[in-house]
């Protein structure tokens, strides 16, 4: 199992105070990713003000990336799926994997980060679990080409049958990933905070124990939050300010009671840090990760890091850290 | 005065080929070279007529090819979107352009399109209004949830460059939203009535006029070319209701019916001068495709446009080129 070879992606939230600006950073961050031989960037979906991430719409940053690039995989980390209209998404998917050429890889997800929202688009957060499935299954059925209309061929235009394969879940119970196995569809663990050994590893089991289609392989993508720096020391300082507003957060929101050491932030936010050398251990040495991850989708922005930051932790993966864990560029 | 000048492209095509895509970037490209001052881009759903169901998305790569020329939508069906995710597509790709997004809505004509989003074409106004309401609710920043969520990015001064295309004109006035018009017979009174209801609500009138534009080497070559294709197009249209002349009327009628100037470049300046529409046009937008309108064919007519009708009817490129 542990010269399982996986596809080095890169998977942002597109942080920072200025929009335009952080779609600028976007663009320049898989343009230099491709150069370093990443196989693929997947861009996260966050919708209104108030929250985490500034981009309510990647799939249209990555056309703009699409005309920019010409190899590197186009990912979705994830789109909340219960808010979108299945054709809508089946149409603008459909688009983008033409003009780029079948590189777009579709991650979907149920929602749960962006719950306080659901209502501006006039959907329940209590049916979310059944608007996801109702919506994914009427996505692959448009994607295979059914008419929409009965007794008509009314199917989709531009045609995209073989996107069907390239669909990926967000799942955060074991049933949920068993689901995403029955679908013959990717799982993606770690897009949230799940323990390793108690939550991850048992969501992989799920999914590849409900894997039984024969004619393709299981696929896992592993989301890690990876920070590279010279060493522990000054990749602290670099996390401390996103930390304490994050520890903040948690305490406003009543998740914790009082705050802990930053370490101990660190660690249950399995945040992998350090010279590359600690990051290259602490994977190994991780549960959920080798041996289970097809993708390695590894996060390297927080909400206040430079570009200049980013790129180099970009870099210092691509050069140092995927190769150490059996990564080589272009094997895909 | 001098209008702008923009090209519309409903991306049609006899059949869906991958490269159709990149044909359409290609003529925003030769089209900024020109000095036109927008492209548009036509959304049609499942294969109804144009084979492109994501303008938004095109118009992002699009954005990256080309510096200056505005980015249109020409346009979205907005009965079959979600106005608040229209909302955040069209605000990051105004960002990603620079400010360059002029984003026209229209409210659909095909019953099947309808049926297959679970709609019925007669609800389509109805759909059309409560939706342009919440998108332009999210596009002010208003609050979108109870707790005060707004649209982010914060979409700038995208709300005033909504178009509308529709007969309703005075509603588009009141908003304060331009008027695309396209139907040739009835443009004069549209636009009259429009401009009117304008200057009571205070409003600053837009109107991009929409023409199919065919110039050649004479009247009969163009006809050769393009006659087949007005002709699969009427007929579609006449079985669904919304093309009132019988097949076998003239084909002067036909073209006189839609709009479409075609012939030499003299001919067409004339045509559109008699028309009279051209003073005080803000924007004219020339469609210059048919189904089976080639690449080489559309480049040929954009530069017969912008060299030899436009300038003689008072068009000046913005940028020297």
């Amino acid at each position: 199992m542990s010269d399982k070879r996986f596809k080095l992606g890169f998977l942002t939230h597109v942080f920072g105070s200025d929009p335009a600006q952080g779609y600028r950073d976007l663009l320049e961050q898989f343009e230099l990713a491709e150069e370093l031989g990443f196989d693929g960037g997947w861009i996260a979906q966050h919708h209104l003000d108030g929250g985490f991430g500034l981009l309510p719409s990647p799939l249209v940053p990555l056309a703009a990336i699409a005309t920019r690039t010409r190899r590197i995989e186009l990912g979705t980390g994830v789109v909340v799926l219960p808010l979108e209209h299945a054709v809508r998404l089946a149409e603008d998917a459909a688009v983008l994997d033409t003009l780029s050429n079948g590189r777009v890889q579709l991650g979907l997800g149920s929602g749960g980060a962006n719950l306080e929202v659901f209502e501006a688009f006039e959907r329940e957060t209590e049916w979310r679990q059944d608007d996801f499935r109702r919506q994914q299954q009427a996505l692959q059925r448009i994607l295979a080409g059914e008419s929409l209309v009965a007794e008509r061929q009314v199917t989709l235009q531009p045609p995209a049958a073989d996107l069907r394969q390239r669909l990926w879940h967000s799942a955060s119970t074991t049933e949920g990933a068993a689901y995403a196995a029955s679908q013959q569809n990717g799982l993606l663990i770690g897009t949230a905070t799940h323990n390793p050994e108690t939550v991850q590893k048992p969501l992989a089991e799920a999914y590849l124990s409900a894997w039984t289609a024969s004619a393709r392989p299981p696929r896992i993508g592993v989301v890690r939050a990876v920070f590279p720096a010279a060493d522990r020391e000054q990749a602290r300082a670099e996390l401390a300010a996103d930390i304490n507003r994050h520890i903040d957060r948690l305490l406003r929101e009543g998740v914790i009671d009082q705050p802990q050491t930053l370490e101990d932030h660190l660690f249950h936010l399995n945040v992998h840090y350090g010279h590359p050398r600690d990051i290259v251990r602490g994977l190994k040495e991780d549960p959920a990760f080798l041996g289970y991850a097809d993708y390695f989708l590894p996060v390297v922005q927080s909400e206040t890091s430079s570009q200049e930051q980013v790129l180099r932790r970009l870099e210092i993966l691509a050069t140092e850290i995927a190769p150490a864990l059996g990564w080589q560029a272009g094997r895909h | 005065m001098s209008f702008a000048l923009g090209f519309l492209n409903r991306v049609y095509g006899q059949t869906w080929y991958p490269g159709l895509y990149q044909d359409a970037l290609e003529l925003f490209v030769v089209a900024e070279e020109l000095g036109f001052d927008s492209g548009w881009l036509a959304q049609h759903h499942l294969g109804s007529e144009g084979w492109l169901p994501s303008p938004l998305i095109l118009l992002a790569a699009a954005a990256q090819r080309t510096r200056h020329i505005r980015l249109g939508t020409g346009v979205v069906v907005l009965p079959q979107e979600d106005p608040v995710r229209l909302a955040e597509d069209a605000a990051v790709l105004d960002l990603l352009s620079g400010g360059r997004l002029e984003l026209g809505l229209g409210a659909g004509f095909d019953p099947l399109v309808a049926e297959a989003f679970d709609q019925r074409i007669e609800q389509r106004q109805q759909l059309f209004d409560i939706k342009l309401e919440r998108l332009i609710q999210a596009l002010e920043g208003q609050p979108l949830t109870r707790a005060g969520h707004a649209l982010q990015p914060s979409a700038g001064g995208l709300r005033r460059r909504l178009w509308q295309a529709t007969s309703r004109v005075e509603s588009a006035a009141r908003l304060g939203n331009g008027l695309m018009v396209a139907p040739a017979l009835s443009a004069a009174e549209l636009i009259g009535r429009y401009r009117q209801q304008a200057q009571v609500s205070g409003q600053r009138p837009r109107v991009a006029l929409v023409r199919g534009v065919f110039p050649g080497s004479s009247r009969v070559a163009v006809e050769r070319e393009v006659l087949a294709d007005i002709r699969r197009y009427t007929d579609k249209h006449r079985s669904l209701g919304i093309y009132p002349l019988d097949a076998h009327a003239p084909v002067d009628q036909h073209l006189a019916h839609l709009g479409v100037l075609h012939g030499q470049p003299e001919d067409i300046v004339t045509a559109l001068n008699e028309e009279g529409l051209m003073p005080n046009l803000e924007h004219f937008v020339v469609q210059v495709q048919t189904e089976s309108t080639d690449l080489g064919s559309a480049i040929r007519r954009l530069e017969l446009v912008a060299r030899h009708i436009a300038p003689e009817l008072g068009w000046t490129p913005a940028r020297r080129v």
